[in-house]
This record gives C-alpha cells, sequence and structure tokens, in this order.
C-alpha cells in the first residue's frame, strides 16, 4: 500500500497560490492579445504576430490546469481534514459541513476521492439526508450531489460511493424517494383533491411543496441519480443482499420499480424484482380477473406517473404499468434476463376467468397468456431479445445454444398457439430473433417434412444430441411467418434478412459449375422456404397486385429483393431495407408486372428463384450470354436483374431464361432441386 | 534636367518595436515568476502519495510549458530589437543617400 502524507494547510495554501497564479496568467494571456503592433518589415511582422499568438496560446492553455490544480489541493486538503472524522462517525465541523456539501454537490470532492474516501462520502451522506429527505429542497440537493457524483467520480470511487450511501441512506427510505418526487410533481392536484389518496401518497410533502414550480426535472434530475446509485450498488456488488431484498420486496411495487427507470442492476436484485414487480403482478391481476371479477375493483396505484405532469416536460413519463419497467431493466443486463425468462416458476398459480387455479411454470407462458401490459409487449420483446441474443451469441457454449433456442421456441409457441392480440412488440423481437440466428433453421425444416410434437404440443424442438438448432414442421414455420409477416416493421426487417441470407446462399452454391453429382441441397431449401411464405402470406390467391394486403406486397416483394440481392463478389454494400421499402413504394408497379405476367402466383416463387439461380451462375460466368446479348439483357458485360424489368424486356428475360438451351443446361440440376 | 530625388520608404517604427520589446520582456519575467512561484510551491508541499505524484507530474508539464512560453516572448523581444536597429540604420542609410543625391542634384542644376 502507498504511503500517503499530506499536510492539509500546505494544500490549503499551495491551492490559494495556483488560483493566483492561475488568474495573473489570465491577465497575461489577456494583455497579450491586445497588444498594439508598431510599423514592421512584413517578415518581422508576420514572425512577431505568430510568436505572440503561441505564446498567449500556451498561457490561456495553463490558466485552467493551474486553476484546476488549485481545486484538487483544496479538495485533497479537506479530505486529509475529515477522513479521521467520517471513519470514526464523528460529525463535521460547522465550515467542513459546508464544504463537504457544496463541494460534492458540484462534484468535485468525489472526482478527488479515492475509493475508501468515496465510501465514506456516500456513508456520512446517508447519514446526512436519511432524516430530512421528505422535505422537498432537501430531496432536490441530495438528488444534485448524486447526480454530480455520477458524472465526475471514476468507477471504481462511484461504486464504493454508491454501495455505501444506499446501505447508509436505507432500504426502505430509498423505496420512498419515488413518493416524494411524486407529491413534488403533483402537488397541485394531490392538494387540490377532495377524495382520500391512495395510502402511499404522501400528501404531507405535497402541502410542504405547495404550488411551488418545480425547476427539475422529475425523471432526469430527480429520479435517475437514485435509480443510477441504487443500479451501481447492485451491479458492483456493494450492497449487503439483505438491503437488496428490502427494496426488492418493499409492498410500494410501484416505487421500487420506478427505482429500476435507470441504469444496470445486479441480476440477483433483477430476478427478485422480477418476482415481485412482474410474476406476482400478474398472479394478483388473474385473482381479480377470475374469482373476484365483477365483485369489486382491483387495487391500483395512484394515477400520477412520474414526468407526466411537469409542465416543462414531454409529459411522457415513467410508465404506469410497473411489469414494463422491470422487464425493460431486464433488458439491460441479459444474463438477468435469461434467467427470468427461462427459470421455471415455482408455486406460482394463475385464475382462469372462472376463477380455477392453474400452476404456471413457464415464465413465458405466464406473461405471454396472463400479462397486461400498456405498450404491447415491447419491453417484454426487449427482455426476450437480450436474453436471446445473448444466448446465441457467435461463440457461445453448446448448453448456452440450447437454452437459447428453447426460448426462442417458448416464445415462438405462444406467438403461434397463443390467444392474443395485442403483444405485437413479442411478434417484433420474434421475427428480429428468427432473422438473426434462426433462417438456417427455417430453410432446412422447411426443405424436410420434419417430424412434429416431440413434446406434447409446444411448438417446435430442439435435440442437442443431434445439433443445437430448433426443429419446427412445416404448419408451423407457415403459422410463424404468417404471424411475422403480418406485422409490418417485422415482417420487413424479417424478410430483408431472409432475402439476403438466401441471395447468399444462391450466390455461394452457384460458385461451381454445375454437375449431375452436385448438391443442389441450397435450392432445394429456397423454393420449400419460398413456398411456405407464399403459403404464409397467402399469395397463392392473389390475382392482381393491386388488391394485394400489405402483408402479401411483402412476400411478392421478398422474391424481388432475392433477386436483386444475388452478388457474387461482393455480396456486401447492398442497402439492407431499399428492397423490401421499395416493394410498397419504386418497386410496386415492377412487382404488379410480375404478378400480370405470372397469373398464378406460384410462378412469381419459381421465376424469382429461377431468376436469382440464373443470374447466380451467369455472374460466375458459367453460362454462355450469347443468347442473353441477342434479346438485350447484357450490360455492362453482366446480365440485368430480373426484377428491375418490366413489361417486353421482363417477357423476353423469362423467354431467354426459359428457353436457351444452354441457361437450361446449367441450372437444370438446382431448378429440379429447387422445385422438388 | 536631373528628376526628383527620390528612394523607397523603410518601413519600421523602430522605437515601437523597442517599445514592444519591453512589453514583451515583462511579460515573459511575470510568466517566469509564476513558473518559478508554482514550483516553488509544490515542491514544498508536504503531499506524498500515488496522487501527490501524479499532481507533481502535471505541474511539471505546466512549468515546461510556462518556460516555453516565455522563451518564446524573450525570443520575440530579441527579434524586435534587432530588426528595430536594422531598420534605424537602413533609414539613416536611405537619408544619406538622399541627402548626397540632393547635393549631386543641385550642383547638376549650378
Amino acid at each position: 500500500m502507498a504511503r500517503v502524507v499530506v499536510n492539509p494547510l500546505d494544500l490549503r495554501r499551495g491551492a490559494s497560490r495556483l488560483r493566483d497564479a492561475s488568474k495573473e496568467l489570465t491577465v497575461v494571456a489577456r494583455a497579450l492579445a491586445g497588444v498594439g503592433l508598431p510599423e514592421m518589415p512584413a517578415g518581422v511582422a508576420a514572425h512577431v504576430e505568430g510568436g505572440i499568438a503561441s505564446a498567449r496560446s500556451l498561457l490561456d492553455g495553463n490558466a485552467p490546469q493551474l486553476a484546476d490544480g488549485s481545486v484538487e489541493l483544496e479538495r485533497r486538503a479537506l479530505w486529509a481534514e475529515i477522513a479521521d472524522r467520517l471513519d470514526a462517525g464523528y460529525p463535521l465541523s460547522g465550515t467542513q459541513l459546508k464544504e463537504f456539501v457544496s463541494w460534492m454537490k458540484d462534484g468535485t470532492l468525489l472526482r478527488f476521492a479515492t475509493p475508501h474516501e468515496a465510501a465514506s462520502a456516500g456513508r456520512y451522506l446517508g447519514v446526512l439526508y436519511r432524516g430530512n429527505f421528505k422535505h422537498p429542497d432537501r430531496l432536490i440537493e441530495l438528488a444534485q450531489i448524486l447526480r454530480a457524483g455520477e458524472t465526475w467520480a471514476d468507477p471504481a470511487a462511484l461504486r464504493e460511493f454508491s454501495g455505501a450511501f444506499v446501505e447508509s441512506f436505507g432500504a426502505q427510505n430509498l423505496v420512498e424517494v419515488p413518493r416524494v418526487i411524486q407529491a413534488i410533481e403533483w402537488s397541485h392536484v394531490i392538494n387540490g383533491s377532495f377524495s382520500p389518496q391512495e395510502r402511499h401518497v404522501l400528501a404531507v410533502v405535497a402541502r410542504e411543496w405547495g404550488d411551488r414550480d418545480l425547476e427539475q426535472d422529475p425523471v432526469d434530475d430527480l429520479l435517475a441519480p437514485f435509480a443510477v446509485a441504487l443500479a451501481n450498488a447492485t451491479y458492483s456488488g456493494r450492497l449487503t443482499r439483505t438491503t437488496e431484498d428490502a427494496i426488492a420486496h418493499d409492498e410500494d411495487t410501484w416505487a421500487t420499480a420506478q427505482l429500476l427507470t435507470k441504469g444496470t442492476f445486479s441480476t440477483h436484485f433483477l430476478l427478485e424484482c422480477f418476482q415481485t414487480g412482474v410474476v406476482q403482478k400478474i398472479v394478483e391481476h388473474s385473482r381479480w380477473e377470475g374469482t373476484a371479477a365483477g365483485l369489486g375493483e382491483e387495487p391500483h396505484d395512484a394515477p400520477y406517473s412520474l414526468g407526466r405532469f411537469w409542465e416543462h416536460g414531454d409529459h411522457e413519463g415513467v410508465p404506469y404499468d410497473t411489469k414494463q419497467i422491470v422487464l425493460a431493466a431486464l433488458a439491460r443486463n441479459p444474463e438477468a434476463a435469461q434467467l427470468a425468462l427461462t427459470t421455471p416458476l415455482a408455486g406460482v398459480e394463475v385464475f382462469d376467468r372462472v376463477g380455477q387455479q392453474h400452476a404456471v411454470t413457464s415464465p413465458v407462458r405466464l406473461l405471454y397468456d396472463h400479462g397486461r401490459f400498456d405498450d404491447d409487449g415491447r419491453a417484454f420483446g426487449s427482455a426476450y431479445t437480450a436474453a436471446v441474443d445473448s444466448y446465441l451469441a457467435p461463440g457461445t457454449a453448446p448448453h448456452e445454444l440450447d437454452a437459447g433456442n428453447k426460448l426462442t421456441l417458448a416464445v415462438l409457441d405462444r406467438v403461434i398457439h397463443g390467444d392474443r392480440d395485442d403483444l405485437g412488440g413479442v411478434t417484433d423481437a420474434l421475427a428480429s430473433d428468427l432473422a438473426s440466428h434462426h433462417l438456417a433453421a427455417l430453410h432446412e425444416d422447411a426443405a424436410t417434412n420434419a417430424a412434429t410434437d416431440h413434446d406434447g404440443g409446444i411448438a417446435g424442438y430442439i435435440d442437442p444430441e443431434v445439433d443445437h438448432r430448433i426443429h419446427l414442421s412445416r404448419a408451423e414455420i407457415v403459422d410463424t411467418l404468417s404471424k411475422v409477416t403480418g406485422r409490418d416493421d417485422a415482417g420487413r426487417a424479417f424478410l430483408t434478412g431472409a432475402a439476403h441470407y438466401q441471395a447468399d446462399s444462391i450466390a455461394e452454391g452457384t460458385t461451381a459449375a454445375p454437375t449431375f453429382e452436385g448438391d443442389y441441397s441450397w435450392a432445394h431449401r429456397a423454393g420449400a422456404f419460398d413456398k411456405l411464405l407464399m403459403e404464409a402470406g397467402d399469395v397463392n390467391r392473389l390475382h392482381d397486385f393491386h388488391d394485394a394486403q400489405e402483408q402479401q406486397r411483402m412476400v411478392v416483394g421478398f422474391m424481388n429483393d432475392v433477386v436483386s440481392l444475388v452478388k457474387v463478389n461482393p455480396v456486401a454494400g447492398v442497402a439492407i431495407h431499399h428492397g423490401i421499402d421499395a416493394i410498397g413504394d419504386s418497386m410496386a408497379p415492377s412487382a404488379d408486372e410480375l404478378m400480370k405476367d405470372n397469373d398464378r402466383a406460384h410462378a412469381v416463387v419459381q421465376n424469382g428463384l429461377t431468376a436469382a439461380i440464373v443470374k447466380g451462375y451467369a455472374d460466375h460466368g458459367h453460362i454462355d450470354l450469347s443468347g442473353a446479348e441477342q434479346r438485350h439483357l447484357v450490360r455492362g458485360g453482366s446480365l440485368v436483374s430480373y426484377n428491375e424489368l418490366d413489361g417486353i424486356p421482363r417477357g423476353r428475360f423469362e423467354d431467354w431464361m426459359n428457353n436457351d438451351p444452354d441457361v437450361s443446361r446449367i441450372v437444370h440440376e438446382a431448378l429440379q432441386d429447387s422445385s422438388r | 534636367m536631373p528628376g526628383p530625388v527620390w528612394l523607397p520608404e523603410v518601413v519600421g517604427d523602430p522605437a515601437g518595436m523597442r517599445a514592444l520589446a519591453s512589453t514583451l520582456r515583462g511579460h515573459a519575467a511575470t510568466v517566469a515568476w509564476i513558473e518559478s512561484n508554482c514550483t516553488g510551491t509544490v515542491t514544498s508541499m508536504t503531499f506524498e502519495g500515488p496522487a501527490a505524484t501524479r499532481f507533481r507530474a502535471r505541474a511539471e508539464d505546466c512549468a515546461k510549458s510556462l518556460t516555453s512560453a516565455g522563451d518564446e516572448l524573450l525570443q520575440l523581444a530579441g527579434t524586435l530589437d534587432r530588426a528595430a536597429s536594422d531598420v534605424e540604420a537602413a533609414q539613416a542609410e536611405r537619408a544619406r543617400k538622399l541627402a548626397e543625391m540632393a547635393r549631386e542634384a543641385e550642383q547638376a542644376r549650378a
């Protein structure tokens, strides 16, 4: 351990001198800036002018350094003076306390604190404010101090500071902080209300605040510093389990959830909050929807959401639903999200509509089937995305892959078999998961008649003995694609990913010159997937593109995309959203032509896929393009893209593609497989 | 008939240049005093430990920077003094030549 010797008086004297020196340097720099130049020979004038500017710049740069050094010496002097007192639990003298609060408020005291000193400061701050934080001005001051510390302290010091502060301030007090902020922000409403308030509302605080104008943003300026302090304290493991659990299990679940709005929290703490703020909430709600339906009103928190009343803000505020807040917090800690969504629930029983109790062990099933969310399930979807992206990241261990695949199937099962049309956010997250991690599996299973119902009704299965991917039947793929493409943004994102995947497969599959013995399973997989996609989008019944629903337009657009994305060396550089987006806009006439030219919809698939395969072979130099040249289908030495053509040129392309003997000879094997 | 007596002006205000040089020397002296004062303060403090080492390293950088600024000002002052002398000499030479040319012109007229 390094030896530290400090004479506070020396440091304060030094600070004073450095501060004076900084001021004097500033005076010299200003004098140099205003110096008048006499008449001089041109060369000398330029040299002198440049030299003065350079010297002034050096002085300008050093004046703040000296001032900063002066601040450091003063703060370190105070630390030297108070460290022992704080450690021993003695109160500070009046001057020391004034400096302590003032310099904590501007962040400079923590900026120059060692981790040990930071912990002392956190502890003392907790003592200072735990008895008076319900006075609005003290709470605002404390929020400023926490915020300044979070801005200026180094990470190690901040961890120690946050942990010590939360422990010292007290779990119960911390949970009351959101209620104090609520009372300040909503004082007009609370003070003007004649009906009794929900019991957690702090009417006495509202009365003290009166009708003053709140300058601080209740969420970003007041709530967030406490949330971040708690997050740092839990995530760094500086908080005792007792304190963590006391906060997580506080009966005021609204207040606990508010404290989760910002920051990354520890896994243990989040899992406890998941139990109280999500699982138990859903169970309680089911009780009121079931047995107690019609017998009374379900208890609810006061509708005073933080940030929604404050007149200087956007009135968006923190969500009213605590489940959303907890799920959003889970999304910021993938490990916690994984455990929350995959660890079987114990002793959880929900009530159905007729009051019958059912045990639920799957967290996904509980959330999907019984959870009521105000956000379309987006927070749930975010937590799922965080969990599955972490499970299925490249290079993860097989058991992690299996866990991730199981989670995907759990969500997929509810999306296609569940009875909810208000959880689009979850479908969007599923679409993103499928596009990011499961396109190969979907193509593989589309091409094989996969067995179903390995596990008694839940969609799909995994078989870690054989491979580490999901397996779905064709019917399940169709149902999944139907749900996914039924959502505008999710459908487009998914199909863009699928188009890239398929185009890349075709580009790779057409690398080698075709032979009778070649492996064309890639073509078979693409053809099989496309057919299921057409079925899912109900495109088979579409005869006029102008009558197409958004879902059908998307699916037809997918084929155009595959054709346009088949790029041979390099594939990169294609705008991800261009093709799919274009279908609704500029590409629509082309797709319309496509539909007209192919009066049966499945021809869309065949022609599109054929064109993609032909393009792949042509760009790899395996097809003699003389026939295409005669039909004006070659531009700059390359075959034009089928999807860019319409009308007569498109007809010429199809004529060449379907009748040219060289094309037929080359693509025969692949096409056989694609239409198998 | 001889033409008018003329030579190009020698640009420069030697007195002004010397005054500026003196001003810059004054500023350089102030900067040197500040540097010395800071260095003395930092060196003499009872302040040991890792933070003190880092602080002194920064203070040393600052002192070097101030020395450099002061040196630059002194060099400029020297340049200005030399340039002032050169200008002064050139102006005197011009005056001498003009007088000589005026004399010659006078003689030619006579």
